[in-house]
């Protein structure tokens, strides 16, 4: 309840700052707001609070809050430039805090309703963030492709909650769980309808293939820094979404036989978003095409980690979107200050960006490594956990065939840090960024280092 | 404690290097390599004393979910490869002692990276830190080819990046088969051996291709060869030196202490044939080398011929083949390491290493040309040099497994002989020529480097037993466990 009320006071807070001109203090208010809100977050951890029956705050909740509170945190660091050049800055920070609270529901929600809820508060802000670049055509068109098709999603999710409650007469995950452990539970026509349309909309939200068309245009007209937030915190956002209902359905009663009718669509969804994504990463030449189409990739390793769920591998899916966000939020925050100087969003931009800045390229290269899955990065653990539970439930050539994928990502990333390093810049002046960025963005390489070193130190705190 | 200082070490002199000026890096890595050389030199007085001592095992848990833990041991197998690594280091390191290098702190930072990561990977008892050292040992060694290279760096170092990837992340499956298939759950190696020999001999086969395919691409072993010869003469002398010298032994090392006792049976069905490739590997390096112009490429061709029988050694299995294999690792680090340094001065003051276009250097230089043929007769396995005590042992027990692939891989200590004397006589004898009068006498620095090269060359040929003596008996274990493994197979088939 408090990180509930906390989030939307911030939201307020900022709209109400625009008015008594108090802007100056909305960006430290704001960082601060989301400090103490991970600190709530850390200090509810085993409270299990529910709150009016609509809310459960288990561990699981709490750990998707914290993770995107830190991410929003980072990603708040990352867009300081975003909010400086902007005109309508209270009107953008109040925006991103609303689009936190429809996190918050996603992770927390136990009533179908607050999914519903929870969804559109996440994408409303982000609709018009994505066209917040008011004279550019591409962010214009950009923002009316998300809205448009986001609205079809909606419209799915909508039907789809209705449908379950046409076949169960709740909105109550456990209601619904109960059910499905009925014997005519599994073959109920409009249950297995309504949980098809909603796991449509939330892949449409993930940008999971065939859902996906919207991503690589959206990502590349919006805004570079909303781009960032649109690939990790939205992600979350859906993930959650996802993991609260797949694992609120199942883990009450360990009615696996319900879940293995959707296995088989999870899985053939999420096999198809790693290999179209990683696929058409390989030939773009623009990075933040590129890194649209790997991070299309990543929610399919994402949706194959759900689909190979297991009650004792459920932190596979937050560690992967713990160590995924964090490589992605760097590699966009180099993207977002070379693309600044250079005003070019192609690879050739980067070229020698390791004699120009060491620092940048250093970066990128921990972002890229780690997204790679190369080891000692948290992206690696991120990829092992979810081979170590296809391989679990005996899907060997599964992975085999991600394995071989995951090669390609390879080959993408380091066609950037090849330029990075052994290419000639275009320009030979340096590249200097001020001291505090440099700083932080060392602090969050080292970051993803440790997690990527001592995995279990971070996992213990939530599951 | 003792062997986590040796992993240590070289990362606090690199953290060293990043405090103080560029012109310094190069004394600050030095003394990094020579202190870590000193500790493993005096963990192995240790070991020599008590083999057991609590000073040469290191162990905490690491990721409880996962039942990895943090374990690193000196023994018996490992101790030479160890010693390998920081001997040979400290010379890599002083081998770029007085060369120009545009940007030192990154160059010998990497360097001592790699150092500590290739220590990671011979010390690690635990198979999931074997694999993230395994892989941390590839980002240096990368960046060491891409940004110091040649021409055409980008393309080569991506190809060599893309293979050993490929590789490592079917040896990534394999473990994590073997993990599920561990009642245990955990990565000791203990509980792999057991694991892995309890397995069905078909699913052995299939972990044996999957770990073979990792470390036959490090080695490199013929098919899978094709980013070597390209990385050895694109990389820096440095990168060449790490590559060939160490980095190679990772993957020969691998097969002894990993592969083999892991998968006893797979290694009874695929032994045949991989000793085949191991041994066409030795023919075609040789006859690769045989007709090359360039020295540098020439080298990397015949590493390819030597590497060849060492795996061809290790694939027999016997007392005889592994303890050649062993002592050949060292050997052929030490030889290569000599002779990219000789191609490297020459290479250095002739702006060329065509062997056509040189010829009698040592009219100029009569020292060189000594050292020179020193290197070479250690290539060609001749007695008193160190190579000649690996060859033997292996080529015995080769013969022991199969007497006509012995034969066969008997070829290479011939063809090496004739390409190394062609490629000795056409640089350094022979008339003079414009280009090679200016050759000059060779420096201070090249003259200890060489000499000491030289000095271990003779010293671990004519005193082979120091080493030999301390492997035997871990490594009779390890045969006895596979044979044993083997056999209650083949009984209970009955």
């Amino acid at each position: 309840m408090k990180e509930l009320l906390l989030l939307s006071g911030l939201g307020i807070l900022s709209l109400v700052a625009e008015i008594i001109n108090a802007r100056k203090l909305i960006y430290p208010l704001v960082i601060i707001g989301l400090f103490v809100n991970i600190g709530l977050c850390v200090g509810d951890l085993g409270t299990n609070e529910t709150v009016y029956g609509m809310l459960k705050l288990d561990n699981s909740a709490l750990a998707f809050t914290i993770l995107s509170s830190l991410i929003a945190l980072i990603w708040f660091i990352v867009a300081k430039n975003y909010f400086s050049d902007e005109t309508n800055i209270s009107d953008h920070f109040s925006l991103v805090l609303f689009s936190l609270v429809g996190v918050f529901l996603l992770a927390s929600y136990t009533h179908l309703s607050m999914l519903f809820l929870g969804v559109e508060i996440l994408s409303i802000p982000v609709y018009i963030l994505a066209g917040s670049d008011k004279r550019n055509v591409y962010s214009n068109e950009a923002a009316f492709k998300y809205f448009l098709l986001g609205a079809f999603a909606s419209g799915f999710l909508l039907l789809g909650i209705v449908f379950i409650y046409g076949g169960v007469g709740s909105f109550y995950i456990a209601q619904i769980a109960a059910t499905s452990m009925l014997p005519y539970g599994l073959s109920e026509p409009l249950l297995i309808a309504g949980f098809l349309l909603i796991l449509f909309a939330l892949a449409f939200k993930m940008s999971a293939v065939p859902f996906h068309f919207w991503a690589p245009d959206v990502y590349t007209g919006a805004p570079t820094s909303i781009t960032a937030y649109m690939s990790t915190l939205v992600k979350i956002g859906a993930v959650a979404g996802f993991y609260r209902l797949f694992v609120g359905v199942i883990a009450v009663y360990h009615n696996y036989n319900f879940f293995e009718s959707y296995t088989t669509i999870l899985l053939i969804i999420a096999l198809l978003t790693i290999i179209i994504g990683n696929v058409i990463a390989a030939t773009q030449t623009n990075i933040k095409r590129l890194l649209a189409y790997s991070s299309i990739g990543h929610a399919g390793f994402i949706l194959l980690g759900i689909s190979m769920i297991r009650p004792i591998v459920f932190y596979t899916v937050w560690y992967y979107l713990l160590a995924y966000c964090i490589a992605n939020i760097l590699a966009f925050w180099v993207l977002i200050i070379v693309e600044k100087q250079t005003q070019s969003e192609n690879i050739s931009a980067f070229n020698g960006l390791a004699k120009r800045n060491p620092i940048l390229a250093g970066t990128m290269s921990v972002g890229l490594l780690s997204m790679a899955g190369i080891p000692p990065l948290g992206g690696f653990f991120a990829k092992y956990f979810v081979l170590l539970d296809v391989i679990g439930r005996g899907y060997m050539l599964i992975a085999v065939v991600v394995i071989l994928i995951s090669l390609i990502g390879v080959y993408y990333y380091f066609k950037i840090i090849i330029a990075m390093f052994a290419k000639e810049p275009a320009e030979s002046s340096t590249l200097s960024v001020g001291s505090f960025t440099k700083l932080i963005m060392i602090l969050v390489s080292v970051f993803l280092l440790i997690i990527g070193l001592m995995p279990d130190y971070f996992l213990n705190y939530f599951f | 404690m003792l062997v986590l200082s040796i992993l240590i070490i070289p990362l606090v002199f690199v953290l060293l290097i990043a405090l103080m000026s560029s012109s310094q890096s190069k004394r600050i890595a030095l003394l990094g390599t020579l202190t870590t050389l000193g500790v493993s030199m005096y963990a192995f007085s240790q070991f020599l004393t008590d083999a057991n001592s609590i000073n040469l095992i290191y162990k905490t848990t690491w990721i409880e979910r996962l039942g990895a833990n943090f374990h690193i041991q000196l023994d018996g197998i490992n101790l030479i490869l160890v010693l390998l690594t920081t001997l040979l280091s400290t010379f890599i390191v002083y081998s770029a002692y007085e060369r120009e290098i545009k940007s030192p702190k990154t160059y010998f930072s990497l360097m001592l990276m790699m150092q500590s990561a290739l220590l990671g990977v011979f010390l690690a008892k635990d198979a999931l830190l074997f694999y993230i050292f395994w892989e941390l040992t590839l980002i240096p060694i990368y960046l060491i080819c891409l940004v110091f290279g040649g021409e055409g760096r980008q393309r080569i170092t991506f190809k060599f990046f893309v293979f050993t990837m490929f590789g490592s992340l079917f040896m990534l499956l394999a473990i994590l088969f073997l993990w599920l298939h561990n009642p245990a759950h955990t990565f000791a190696i203990a509980d792999f051996y057991k694991a892995g020999a309890a397995l069905p001999a078909s699913q052995q086969v299939y972990v044996f291709i999957a770990f073979y395919l990792a470390f036959a691409i490090k080695i490199p072993i013929f098919p899978l060869h094709t980013w070597q010869p390209d990385t050895y003469v694109n990389a820096p002398t440095q990168g060449t030196m790490l590559l060939s010298g160490i980095m190679l032994k990772m993957g020969t090392y691998a097969l002894i202490v990993w592969l083999i006792p892991t998968v006893p049976l797979g290694w009874k069905l695929a032994s045949k044939y991989v000793i085949i490739i191991s041994i066409i590997s030795v023919v075609y390096g040789s006859l690769m080398a045989l007709i090359q112009q360039n020295f540098k490429r020439l080298l990397a061709y015949s590493s390819l011929g030597h590497v060849g029988l060492i795996a061809a050694g290790i694939f027999s299995f016997n007392l005889q083949g592994v303890q050649g294999a062993l002592y050949q690792m060292l050997s052929h680090g030490i030889n290569v390491v000599a002779l990219f340094f000789i191609c490297d001065i020459i290479q250095q003051r002739m702006k060329t290493d065509n062997m056509q276009a040189l010829g009698g250097i040592r009219n100029v230089s009569k020292l060189f040309g000594a050292f020179f043929i020193v290197a070479t007769f250690a290539s060609v396995a001749l007695p008193i040099t160190n190579s000649f005590v690996g060859e033997f042992l292996l080529l015995h027990g080769i013969f022991q497994y199969n007497s006509i692939l012995a034969a066969v891989g008997c070829t290479t200590v011939i063809l090496s002989a004739m390409y190394m004397l062609r490629a000795y006589q056409l640089m350094m004898h022979g008339e003079t020529n414009e280009l090679t009068a200016s050759f000059g006498k060779i420096t201070m620095h090249e003259k200890i480097m060489l000499g000491a090269l030289a000095i271990l060359i003779l010293f671990f040929g004519v005193y082979p037993n120091l080493l030999l003596h301390i492997s035997e008996e871990p490594l009779k274990q390890l045969i006895e466990q596979v044979r044993h493994a083997t056999l209650a197979v083949t009984y209970s088939k009955f």
